[in-house]
């Protein structure tokens, strides 16, 4: 039940928000962080009854808090039943995200205060999109988490549009298109996928991934059957699926070629949709390519590990230039997320049990650090609505509570010893270093990279905190840029404190994911391999 | 002369025996001259008496037709000498005409332009009910004869209701449009079926000798025939080539039919396209039926240009009846995606398509119509800022059209859903490649339609208003009919074997 309570909390007060008559509207952001606050201790009870013995991924009895109804069953068609089950769990690969997740929407509710205009639409579709997070990352059923997946899509676009800056328009549409095309693709790898497995009790075609991820389960010869010689358009259907989903998951993260409806949207965005599209929605890419592609197709994550691992160097390295030359501080912070979600690549890329914690970590670490980050833009936007790094000289003596939360977030991203994305790319490098599957190069450019973000931070730093204090604006900048006041600070705070206890203890993490990491990467390993010998054998 | 009293008698019983499953179409006969009865002698004295006679009439008719499913064996019954089948297939199609009927009889009573008109409602009421008597034969015809028949029925009944506007030049246009399109889609039909029946001397398509006559002649000259055939139901459903007159007639017509034109006529022509195809492929002999792959390729090619061309045309559109024309043939090319891999999985998937996709179509025609009650007009630039003003029946509005696009939790997601497994399951069984680019184009155009789709809640939300002028309050009626449809929609999207568990056949 405590997964199902984690996902319908939100949509029954969205319930109770819209019902409620506009005259309460000061009353909603209330309601909304108090929604958070009950989650983030439901997220704190999962914590501490985890089992961290119980690796998860791929049997359905290590699996942890499970909940699993039968939703729709249908006779269709001749190929037998199909089987939709509400099926829910978590483990080592989803807790920690879940945490996050519930951690990151409480501090968006509280950047919601900056929300002057109709709240009871931006509040029903916070909450809905909370929901749609939640059950991202609870569900086991492929169609389940289909369906929440696309959820996401919805609020985020209106919460973009109605309460996003001037090329809001452009910059929803963008988003929503840009996933839309590949999650749609997604949708007939999952059709496929549900012809070709079956539940090995009842014998129905079923959505269940864990179910997928056993190549016993697969219907002799069918499109995605390990042992099955046809091909799809000249190409092995299951590489074929790997790459179809591995684009769906990766515009997410996004992944350079395609990560342009990224800066639109984050600068865009008012500030908590920013929070929550880099704390949250870009780990939904990074879970997804973890669970889904390497946990139903490993031998597409062998395959393709050189390809993923270019794309994670490229990412860093040209996510890093971009922000280089950015001029707004929030397109700048947007780049740097490009270039940190490249570690995230890199690690899985490695297939070895360091690269992919690291690259579980890195996804922790970013999602608390990128939130602080687009909050602290949030507060000087707010003061001043502008954000543009020439126009600020010399933050430190106007702001200097301030300034220290910035010094704090900027050396923690910049990978400084003792803060969580030292942690977490570190462990990213070590994995790509020793990796049989990608070569050492690719570990020695993903570590210039770390160098060319302490260049952008270091340089932002320089450029709008220190010297003499000069604005754009003049005297009426200087009596609107009052230092942060006591919700801001109570926001900053835990970020600041999660991102250092991380990097001082990053085993209260590692520890909890690290079984479901050892079995994921041995089990990737060994049947991915396997199959890929069937595979050359078959096609020669 | 002893043997020729048996027939004479038996198919006196036949047609006897017939009646009793004609009980609907009887009824919908029987309200039509009461109507006009009613119109004639008391429509002064009690205000709004046709409409009141139609709306329950064709509930009346509605629990005939969901009486039926108990009425009749599995298979279906074959009545008057094999002029029209009910089976449990059609009873569902009608299920689907008569639930359309009814909301669109309902979206009548209010809509502005058709209250104003100055031939008074009493005949399109009556003319909506006839429709829909035709559409019923329709469902049911497999004979030549009625077919055709059924069709001529309609589409003469259409004509009239899409010109119902008169002294309004656009709607006149429509009008003479859908008229002049419809008499050469139904001529060419007569040609094509002139040209089967010589070829196989039977005007029932179910016969076997009908497909032994086609299967036994050049393939060539039966594809023509069929072809021909084809050509009119292709008008019924907008498919390409016969996609031409939509955008006019559909932005012409008066909403609540434009509305109606969108749903039931295609239904209608989708269940006479499957009994079609299935009449071709009906073949004894065991390597299946010579039409089968051809008869698959032409849908598919048919099913990709006719969704690209809907999909794409609408992108360019600034009046919203014209957007959702471009959008109902974009759908045709998806229904048709269904009938394509038909031959293999059935038609559930289409059932339930069509169903979700009547829902969703009609409710958004009705906030059309609730909009240009409430402000004159059609243009998507006087749609701006209107979601802040008008938010329940935004909200259904954009449930709507997500609902359109395909995407969860609404029933549209589902159906769509249903329609890719029916075409991949069909690539699976039969190993048609072309099956599988189909769908990726369906896949493709789903994006694309977001795109235009979107055009709506973005001028309903994210623009600001124009002016500040205070609009009437919307009408009560419409936002009640339109909630519960944006329910539905949302329910049938998060348990879809609520409805999906129902069929069975």
């Amino acid at each position: 039940m405590t997964l199902s309570i984690l996902i319908f909390l939100p949509i029954a007060f969205m319930i109770l928000v819209a019902l409620l008559p506009s005259s309460l509207n000061h009353t909603f952001k209330y309601i909304t962080l108090a929604v958070s606050i009950v989650q983030l201790i439901i997220a704190g009870f999962m914590y501490t009854h985890f089992n961290h013995s119980l690796p998860g991924v791929f049997n359905e009895q290590t699996f942890q808090f499970v909940e699993k109804h039968s939703w729709i069953n249908l006779n269709l068609g001749t190929l037998g039943k199909l089987q939709i089950q509400y099926f829910l769990g978590v483990d080592g690969i989803s807790i920690g995200l879940l945490i996050l997740s519930a951690f990151v929407m409480a501090i968006a509710a509280l950047a919601s205060w900056e929300i002057k205009t109709n709240e009871k639409g931006y509040f029903c579709l916070f909450l809905l999109l909370n929901a749609a997070i939640m059950g991202v990352f609870s569900a086991l059923d492929f169609f389940l988490f289909y369906i929440f997946y696309e959820l996401m899509l919805l609020p985020l676009y209106f919460l973009i549009g109605i309460w996003g800056g001037a090329r809001r328009e452009y910059a929803s549409i963008k988003f929503f298109l840009y996933t839309l095309l590949g999650s749609v693709f997604m949708l007939l790898v999952i059709i496929g996928l549900y012809f070709s497995v079956k539940d090995p009790v009842t014998g129905a075609h079923t959505f269940d991934m864990l179910s997928m991820m056993n190549p016993a389960n697969y219907v002799q010869g069918s499109v995605f059957d390990i042992h099955s010689s046809t091909l799809l358009f000249g190409v092995s259907p299951r590489l074929l699926a790997f790459a179809v989903l591995f684009i769906a998951f990766a515009i997410k993260v996004p992944i350079v070629p395609l990560h342009t409806w990224l800066p639109d949207a984050h600068v865009e965005a008012p500030t908590p949709i920013s929070i929550i599209l880099a704390g949250v929605l870009l780990k939904i890419g990074g879970y997804g390519i973890i669970r889904i592609c390497m946990g139903i197709f490993p031998d597409g994550a062998i395959y393709f590990s050189w390809v993923i691992g270019l794309i994670g160097v490229v990412s860093i390295i040209y996510g890093a230039m971009s922000a280089l030359a950015a001029s707004d501080l929030k397109r700048l912070i947007a780049y740097s997320s490009v270039s940190h979600m490249g570690f995230v690549l890199l690690g899985i890329a490695s297939l070895t049990v360091e690269g992919i914690s690291g690259a579980m970590f890195q996804m922790i670490s970013h999602g608390v650090l990128s939130s602080m980050l687009f909050f602290l833009v949030g507060v000087i936007y707010n003061r001043v609505h502008d954000r543009d790094i020439a126009n600020f000289r010399g933050l430190y003596s106007q702001m200097p509570t301030y300034s220290v939360f910035v010094f704090i977030a900027f050396f923690a991203s910049l990978g400084l010893p003792g803060f969580s994305a030292f942690i977490a790319e570190a462990f990213s490098l070590i994995g790509a270093f020793n990796s049989n599957s990608i070569p050492r190069w690719m570990a020695v450019v993903g570590a210039v990279g770390i160098l060319l973000g302490a260049a952008y931070f270091l340089w932002t730093l320089q450029r709008m905190f220190f010297g003499k204090t000069r604005f754009k604006g003049g005297e009426e900048w200087q009596s609107q840029l009052s230092d942060v006041n006591t919700r801001e600070i109570i926001a900053l705070s835990p970020m600041a404190v999660v991102a250092l206890v991380l990097g001082i203890m990053p085993f209260l993490f590692f520890d909890m994911s690290n079984s479901a990491m050892v079995e994921l990467v041995n089990s990737t390993l060994k049947s991915g391999s396997l199959h890929l010998e069937t595979l050359s054998k078959l096609l020669n | 002369m002893k043997n020729f009293v048996e027939i004479i008698q038996s198919s006196i019983n036949d047609t006897l025996g017939s009646w009793i499953y004609l009980l609907p179409e009887i009824s919908l006969a029987f309200i039509f001259i009461l109507m006009i009865i009613a119109d004639l002698f008391w429509a002064k004295r009690i205000k709004n008496l046709v409409a009141i006679i139609a709306v329950s009439g064709l509930f009346i008719v509605f629990l005939e037709v969901i009486d039926q499913f108990i009425l009749i064996p599995p298979q279906g019954v074959v009545l008057f000498s094999a002029m029209i089948k009910l089976s449990t297939a059609a009873i569902w199609y009608k299920v689907l005409i008569t639930i359309s009927g009814l909301l669109v009889l309902l979206f009548s009573l209010r809509d502005f332009q058709l209250r104003n008109t100055e031939k008074g409602g009493s005949e399109y009421y009556s003319l909506v009910l006839v429709v829909t008597l035709g559409l019923n034969f329709m469902v049911m015809a497999q004979n030549l004869l009625m077919i055709y028949l059924s069709i001529e029925f309609v589409s003469v009944c259409s004509y009239i209701l899409a010109a119902y506007l008169t002294g309004n030049k656009r709607s006149e246009e429509s009008g003479m449009k859908y008229a002049l399109f419809g008499a050469v889609a139904s001529a060419v039909m007569l040609y094509g079926m002139s040209l089967l029946y010589g070829f196989t001397g039977t005007l029932d398509i179910t016969n076997q000798a009908f497909y032994n006559g086609l299967a036994s002649i050049n393939l060539m000259s039966a594809s023509v025939a069929l072809l021909l055939t084809l050509a009119g139901l292709f008008f019924k459903i907008s498919a390409f080539p016969m996609q031409v007159w939509v955008p006019d007639v559909y932005e012409g017509a008066p909403t609540p039919i434009t509305a109606f034109l969108s749903v039931a006529p295609k239904v209608a022509g989708i269940a006479l396209l499957i009994t079609f195809i299935r009449a071709v492929n009906s073949g004894g002999s065991p390597s299946g039926s010579v039409f089968l792959a051809s008869t698959e390729n032409l849908l598919a090619a048919l099913a990709i240009i006719t969704m690209t061309i809907g999909n794409f045309s609408a992108l360019w559109q600034t009046n919203v009846k014209r957007l959702m024309a471009y959008s109902a043939i974009g759908h045709s090319g998806f229904i048709l995606m269904g009938v394509a891999a038909y031959s293999m999985t059935g038609q559930k998937a289409i059932l339930f398509f069509l169903f979700v996709y009547a829902l969703a179509n009609i409710g958004a025609f009705l906030v059309i119509g609730y909009f240009s009650n409430v402000f004159h007009s059609e243009e998507l630039e006087d749609y701006k800022g209107m979601g802040m003003k008008y938010p329940l029946v935004s909200v259904a509005m954009v449930i709507f059209l997500v609902s359109l696009t395909g995407l969860p939790p609404t029933a549209g997601f589902v159906g769509k859903f249903f329609i890719f497994s029916a075409a991949i399951e069909a690539y699976m069984l039969g190993g048609n490649v072309l099956l599988l680019i189909m769908v990726v184009f369906g896949v493709v155009n789903t994006v694309v339609s977001l795109f235009y789709y979107f055009k709506i809640p973005l001028n309903l939300y994210l623009r600001k208003a124009k002016t500040e002028i205070s609009l009437d309050k919307g009408n009560l009626l419409f936002s009640v009919i339109i909630i519960v449809l944006a329910l539905f929609t949302l329910f049938l999207g998060v348990f879809p074997n609520k409805l999906i568990g129902l069929i069975n056949f």
